[in-house]
Order: C-alpha cells, then structure tokens, then sequence
C-alpha cells in the first residue's frame, strides 16, 4: 500500500518528463498502444507491475483458451480431457481476470491462479503424450510467468515446486508411458506442438521484454529522482548559506539593547536584526513607553499604544 | 545535508565480503566487480558455461558414439565460445554478445534439423535463447532479436511441413526419448534460471529506489523540522522607538530579550555597551566587562 502511494506520488510530477517527445507515425502509434495496453491491463501508475502482468496472462491465457475450445469442438476431434482442460483454464483465466481488473484483487489472486493452472498444464501433459506434446511449452510460459507474476514471498517454493512436477512427469512419461494419450496423428502432433511453440514463444518473449522496459524505467526514475533531489539539496545548501542563523548567545546592552556582533562591534538592535534575515522593523511606539512619554496627548480609557 | 547516491548500495554494483571470499576463482575467470562492467560479466558467465557445455556435448557424442554432424557441431560451439570468451574476458571486447547470441542461434537453427525438427528437443532450446539474448543484448537489438527468433521458428516449421525429409531423425525411439528426458528439464531450468535473475534485478532496482525515496522523505522531514525550529525572523516587526519592545502575532509588546528567545535557539546575557557605561556610569570602572 505504502509503496503504491509513494510510486504515485513521485511519478505524476515524472509523467511530463516521460512522455517521450513524438516523432512522426511510430510514436504515435507508440503512444495509442501504450494507451490501449493500459486500457486493457491497468494504468502503470496505479497498478504494480505484477498486478498488470496477471491482468495481461490471465487475459491471453482466456482468450488463447477460449479460441482453443472453440476450435476443438468445432474442427477436430480431440480427446475429451483436452477439450475440458481448455474449457477450465479458459473459465479460470477469465474469472481472474475479471477480478484482478475490476475487482483490484490482484495481488491476492496470483499464487491460486498460478497453482490451478500448474495443475492444469500437469494435467494436459497427460492428454498431449507427455514430452513429445505441446505441453512442455506452456511449462516454460508457466514457470517465466511465475517468476514474474508469484508474490516474492512463496516465489521460489512454486517455482521450485513446478520444476519438480516436470521432473516427475518425464519420469511418468519414461516408466509409464500407457498412461499418457497419444496424438491420433503425426500431422495432428505437428499441427498442435507448431502452435503451441508459436504461441509460448511470443508470450515469453513478451514477458521478459516487459520486464525489462519496466527495469529500464525504474532505472530512469531512479537517475530522475537523483538529479531533482540533488538540484533541491544543491538549492537548500545555497539558501542556508544566506541565512544568519540567530542562535548561541548574543551579548545584549542592558540599557539600549544594542547587540554586540561576533566581530565585537555593538550594533543597534534593528540594524543587528535587519542583517540577519529576512526581517524589516517598523517603528511604533509600545503602551508602557506611550504612557511614560506621551501621557499629556492621551485620552483616560485609551490603552496606550500606538503601531 | 549530502544526499547519497542511488547506486551506492545496489546488489550489482556493490561486493558483499563473503561473496568475494568465496569467489576468488569465480572472480578471476569472469572478471572482479570493481573495473568489469554487469555485461561484461554477464557474457562472460555466459560464454564460459557455454563453453564448458559446449566441450561436455563433444565428449558425450564422441564416448556415445553420435553421428558426426553433432560431433563437428559440438566441436565448432566449442571453439566460438572459447573464442568469445577469450575476445570478452581478456581483450575487454563487450559488443561481442551480439555475436554469440548469432552464434547461439545459428547453432540452434542447426541442432533443430539435426535433431529431427519440432519432434526433437531443440525446439525447447529456443526459449533459452529468447530469455537469454534479451538478458545480454541492450536497445533494439534486444528488442529484435526475439522477433527474429519468432519469424525463424515460423519459418523452420513451414519448411519442415513443406520438406520433411530435410531433417535428421533420431535413429531410435529410445535415442529419442533419451534426449527429449535431457533437454527438457535442462531447458526448463536454464529458462527459470535467467528470468529469475532478470526479475531480481528487476526488484532490486525497484527496491533501491523506494530506500532512497524513503531516506529522502525522512531527510525533507527533518528539515522542515529544523526550519521551524530555527523560527527564522521574517516579516515586518513593530519595534518600539524607545524601549526595543517588539508586538508579537497576538499584540502583546515584550521585550526585546523575551521576543528574540522565543523565536530563535538562543541566549542573550546582558552587558553595558561602551556607549551607555559613557552615559550612565560615567567615571566608574564598568560593572560587567
């Protein structure tokens, strides 16, 4: 919560020095890209950048799904645990998703939404025939995405957990193999594992580039936040030095108040402050001394002072 | 007030002492924290693993009796990375990454037909090449590398559907099964390994900045503290000609001793200035010195 705020905070006055000077066509498509990406996944500024990357996966992973059923029910004949296991990481994704964006339940959600789908794709490592399927690539997506996605509390246990259930899934796939499904044919094999590959290969690609764009920004913001900090410490040590700080102990006539300055000379009191900041006196005349000097101009019930 | 530099406690930059007990080998062979840039190092690691995996493959193949189109490659991977390592670690030459992630594509581009296509287990080792160039290269090289690597895997599984008989099978399904069980899990971990450590210097930054942002709200806090406490004289003061009295903010008139102590850090001891001893004591010696 903290560090959300305070993220806020300093990047809406680096919002301006962000915004990247726009050179013809590419940066404004850059810009309208920017924009509907953050349409789609949650505002930079106001979302963690685990929370977008949820937002973003759960999404892909929805829609990715949701074609994916589709097609199955509609052109070929898969094996009916494929077609479920699609139809429950589509229905999950997208419930995440819902949540996660409107619901701003994000960063409760990731480490469920990493499980059920680790649960999944160990699943459909059993309807894809194991290390000669498709599977084998979402576990790449799945462990990139989790190291990204999983609260730094718990990371390494999941990851480390998912590594382990590859390891144990080859051992399934070596000792038993009759449990696995096979593809019904080559040219099916071909067809799933190309689109699989495709698929996983953009999806990590865009993980990991994500990741450092957002690395690189941080890095700048870092640099930014120097250079404003070490321009206002530059200005506040220049104002310091203007600044006569009255402090110690002044020696002060007892009759005129004349102060006696630190190279010893007296100096009246209005001219000692007068140097000393930003002070300026205006003459007035205080009750006592109106009583005391002035008595013959006063009325009985006046007070006495005159500013 | 100094304010500390961003970069002075960052987990790249900076040697923790047991790391640098522990690594005096480590250091030696990819190059000390102090005069070797985090690329640098980087490639380095890299080339030096491949490297030493590079020479491991040539032995496998050669004890398990491979054809010879894997041993030349082994072979040659060996030599490039000993040859980038060297360009990097002795002769300082960094922009060599570029060219061992070339090198690295190419030789996967070749194990993918030498090891029969999308039914092998090259088709995993594009991952690691994914995740691993974007690590090494920088701009837009590291943005269009992965691209590059999309459109060759595209087109390496059009060619395979057009001309299947370009591609080498494995000469048994136990051969097969051998090195799928290898490269999968290799893979796996190669892949988590390096998203891992892009991710934690990801963090790292991110935590770096929320430090020195925090310092830098506590550093403003203390002195607006000091500010106030410092009460600096301002504004137009109504002062009395005659006894110094000043008007404070509720219309009260001290005296000069009592205003100045209780707007400012300090003290006032009371002298007799030479004017007023002239004028008050004159022809005794002065009271206070």
């Amino acid at each position: 919560m903290q560090r959300q705020s305070t993220d806020q905070e300093d990047s809406r006055s680096l919002v301006s020095d962000a915004a990247e000077p726009s050179e013809g066509w590419l940066a404004a498509a850059g810009g309208r890209w920017a924009r509907t990406v953050a349409r789609i996944v949650g505002d930079p500024e106001s979302n963690p950048l685990e929370v977008r990357f949820l937002n973003g996966v759960s999404l892909i992973a929805f829609l990715a799904t949701a074609v994916m059923v589709t097609v199955n029910l509609l052109l070929i004949e898969q094996p009916w645990l494929d077609v479920t296991l699609a139809a429950l990481a589509s229905a999950c994704s997208g419930v995440t998703y819902w949540l996660s964006r409107h619901h701003g339940l994000g960063q409760r959600l990731a480490t469920p939404f990493y499980v059920v789908l680790l649960g999944l794709v160990s699943a459909s490592w059993f309807s894809n025939e194991g290390l000669v399927g498709s599977a084998t690539y979402v576990f790449f997506t799945l462990l990139v995405g989790g190291v990204v996605l999983l609260p730094h509390r718990g990371r390494l246990l999941w990851v480390g957990l998912s590594l382990a259930m590859a390891g144990a899934l080859i051992v399934v796939h070596r000792r038993w193999p009759e449990l696995l499904f096979h593809y019904q044919t080559p040219g099916h094999r071909f067809l799933d594992v190309s689109v699989y590959l495709v698929l996983c290969l953009a999806i990590v690609s865009a993980i990991v580039l994500t990741l450092h764009r957002e690395h690189e920004r941080e890095r700048q913001r870092s640099a930014d936040l120097y250079a404003r900090a070490s321009a206002e410490n530059r200005k506040l040590q220049e104002a310091l030095a203007k600044i006569h700080v009255l402090e110690g102990l002044l020696p002060i006539c007892a009759h005129c108040k004349s102060i006696q300055d630190s190279q010893g000379r007296w100096r009246e009191m209005e001219i000692y402050l007068a140097d000393r900041g930003a002070v300026r006196l205006s003459h007035g005349i205080c009750g006592q001394c109106n009583r005391e000097f002035y008595s013959e101009f006063l009325d009985d019930e006046d007070s006495g002072a005159l500013s | 007030m100094t304010v500390a530099s961003p970069r002075g406690d960052g987990a790249l930059g900076g040697s923790s002492p047991e790391r640098r007990s522990a690594g005096g080998l480590f250091e030696w062979l990819i190059g000390s924290v102090e005069d070797t840039a985090i690329e640098a190092r980087l490639l380095n690691a890299v080339t030096l693993a491949s490297w030493i995996a590079s020479l491991a493959m040539l032995a496998a193949n050669i004890l398990l009796g491979n054809p010879l189109l894997q041993w030349v490659l082994a072979g040659v991977a060996a030599v490039a990375c000993a040859a980038i390592y060297i360009g990097s670690r002795v002769y300082g030459r960094s922009e060599l990454r570029f060219h061992f992630c070339v090198l690295a594509f190419v030789l996967t581009v070749i194990a993918w037909f030498s090891n029969q296509g999308s039914a092998g287990g090259a088709t995993w080792l594009f991952f690691v090449l994914v995740t691993g160039s974007t690590g090494l290269l920088r701009g837009l090289q590291r943005r269009l590398f992965p691209v590059a690597i999309g459109i060759a895997v595209a087109a390496l599984l059009a060619l395979e559907r057009l001309r299947p008989d370009l591609l080498i099978a494995y000469e048994s399904a136990q051969q097969r099964s051998d090195d799928l069980a290898t490269m999968f899990p290799l893979s796996l971990v190669v892949t988590t390994v390096i998203v891992y450590f892009i991710a934690a210097g990801y963090h790292n930054e991110r935590q770096r900045r929320q430090r020195y942002y925090d310092s830098l709200r506590q550093d403003n806090a203390r002195l607006e503290q000091a500010l106030r406490e410092i009460g600096v004289l301002e504004g137009l003061l109504p002062i009395c000609s005659h006894c110094k009295s000043i008007r404070d903010k509720d219309g009260n008139w001290q005296g000069p001793e009592v205003y100045l102590r209780g707007s400012a850090p300090l003290e006032l001891s009371h002298r007799i200035c030479p004017r007023c001893h002239e004028r008050h004591f004159a022809g005794s010696p002065p009271t206070f010195p």
